[in-house]
């Protein structure tokens, strides 16, 4: 094996700009793409996760996205930003991962529950150093946020955490999505208030 | 004429037939005249095949997300500043927007609503990457990097000797064709004037074979280019590691082409001996263009031969 596994292995070129980065990942450059690795992977690991709500989910589909940024580096034009490209790719990955799982069996399953890849109960317990009941309120309302994004339709979470979350603007989300920005908008406006309806039942938690 | 006037009247006719809009009397009639007309009988055939193709086509199903994006959109149509919340949670609302908002309850509660979903959601920490990500990515990485995809033994097809010589042969005469033109004053003369290729300032190698003749009269002189045939290697590898993994494997490598200096000409061209390689890439076995090889020292490209190799899986 090459290379320790600890992170921070490219931290020779931590400092390189992007496009030198690009240069040396080209040319096979294993440090560099380490580097690389090490600027985006809490990015797109974050990206897998909010738009699959599965951490081994989401490491798996980020894992795959690594492989396919190393692999595909030679074909990056430059045309759009790397990390609009990166992106697209893992969003790529996140849109086959859900057809997939449409593909299985679904075990029902409490989606926060830890064995199912969510929060750990110890996660909820709140923090003796705040205000137990505001650190409550807290936790359950990301809660119902998180169970009410992944309710939401798809194509509706997308743009929601790409535009919100992630701060794309409607070019890049087009861009990713490969639709214009109209739809983008559109979308957008629809997503809200979808996300809107779906609380609608956890009003009082954000009153 | 009057058999003409006849078909095109039961022609008429036909689609009501399908349809069976047709009165009876009509319809046997109808029937009687297919049995007895071919023409007008396949047309009738053709039109039920049609009509069948049509009743078979199924619709495509409804998306399961259609009603609900079409409530949303209702919702928006109802109440057009719910589209404008963007500019309430950027903060670019202007005091009007705010009022409008604030004056009606529905879109009060369920702009808060949406401001605190968002802000909640927004402020939950990142969540870190798994401890072993970097430790399996590195394995998978090395993996990628030692399988020897790359190193794919390059097949070799043999091409049959007249194929080669017949394909050279017509290669030449294109080319040769495609330089013999009329100049107005050959056209004058009725005689057409063969424009030299190349002239050649020495004895052609056998591996570049042009036309040589005298350059015309009328010909202008222009600097002479210097055509150089470079020699033609085999695609290099990206890396020393598929460097290495190629240099084990017995390939020809290289094909020389000789140089050779070349007089002016309207538009020089050469054939060259193509390089018998051949690979199961597409587009590898397409014969060299001219103006690769003309290209000068510093325009390097030698990856004229291609290996096939694994394509990269893209779904971008």
């Amino acid at each position: 094996m090459r290379g320790s596994p600890e992170g921070g292995r490219g931290d020779a070129y931590g400092d390189l700009a992007e496009a030198d980065l690009v240069a040396r990942c080209r040319r096979a450059d294993r440090q560099a793409f380490d580097a690389l690795v090490d600027r985006y992977q809490s990015k797109v690991y974050n990206l897998a996760y909010r738009l699959l709500g599965d951490p081994d989910e989401a490491s798996d589909v980020s894992q795959e996205a690594f492989l396919r940024i190393y692999r595909g580096i030679q074909t990056f034009q430059g045309g759009s930003a790397l990390a609009t490209w990166i992106y697209r790719i893992v969003h790529n990955l996140c849109l086959d991962e859900m057809k997939k799982k449409r593909r299985r069996p679904q075990i029902a399953a409490d989606p926060l529950d830890a064995d199912e890849g969510g929060e750990a109960l110890i996660d909820r317990v709140p923090d003796e150093s705040e205000e137990p009941q505001s650190q409550l309120l807290g936790d359950e309302r990301a809660r119902a946020v998180r169970a009410a994004v992944y309710r939401m339709r798809t194509h509706h979470r997308d743009v929601l955490v790409l535009y919100d979350l992630e701060g794309f603007s409607y070019n890049e989300i087009a861009e990713m999505l490969h639709t214009n920005v109209g739809t983008v908008k559109s979308r957008l406006n629809r997503a809200r208030l979808a996300l809107a309806k779906e609380l609608s039942k956890d009003r009082e938690l954000f009153r | 004429m009057l058999a003409w006037l006849t078909r095109n009247r039961y022609r008429a006719q036909l689609s009501e037939l399908l349809d069976g809009s047709l009165e009876p009397v009509g319809a046997a009639r109808l029937h009687a005249r297919l049995d007895r007309d071919p023409v007008l009988r396949a047309e009738y055939e053709a039109l039920r095949q049609a009509r069948a193709a049509l009743a078979a086509w199924t619709p495509a199903p409804v998306p399961a997300s259609f009603r609900e994006d079409l409530d949303l959109s209702l919702a928006l149509e109802a109440k057009p500043l719910r589209a404008r919340y963007g500019e309430l949670l950027d903060g670019s609302a202007d005091s009007r927007l705010r009022a409008a908002v604030a004056a009606d309850d529905e879109l009060r509660d369920e702009f808060a609503l949406l401001a605190g979903a968002l802000d909640t959601w927004r402020a939950e920490p990142a969540r870190p990457v798994p401890a072993d990500f970097r430790l399996r990515l590195a394995r998978r990485l090395d993996e990628l990097e030692d399988r020897p995809v790359a190193v794919r033994p390059t097949r070799w097809v043999r091409v049959p000797r007249f194929a080669l010589v017949g394909a050279s042969t017509l290669l030449l005469f294109g080319l040769t064709v495609t330089r013999v033109g009329y100049t107005p004053d050959s056209h004058a003369r009725g005689a057409a004037v063969r424009t030299p290729l190349v002239k050649s300032a020495g004895p052609v190698p056998s591996a570049v074979s042009a036309p040589v003749a005298a350059a015309p009269a009328h010909s202008t002189p222009a600097p002479a280019p210097v055509l150089v045939a470079r020699a033609v290697s085999v695609a290099g590898p990206t890396s020393a590691r598929t460097a290495a993994a190629h240099s084990a494997r017995p390939t020809a490598t290289t094909h020389p082409l000789p140089a050779v200096v070349a007089t002016p000409a309207p538009r020089p061209a050469v054939t060259a001996e193509v390089p018998r390689v051949v690979t199961d890439s597409p587009g590898a076995n397409e014969i060299p263009d001219p103006a690769v090889l003309n290209a000068p020292e510093g325009d390097a490209q030698p990856n004229i031969i291609v290996f096939a190799s694994e394509t990269p899986d893209e779904q971008f």
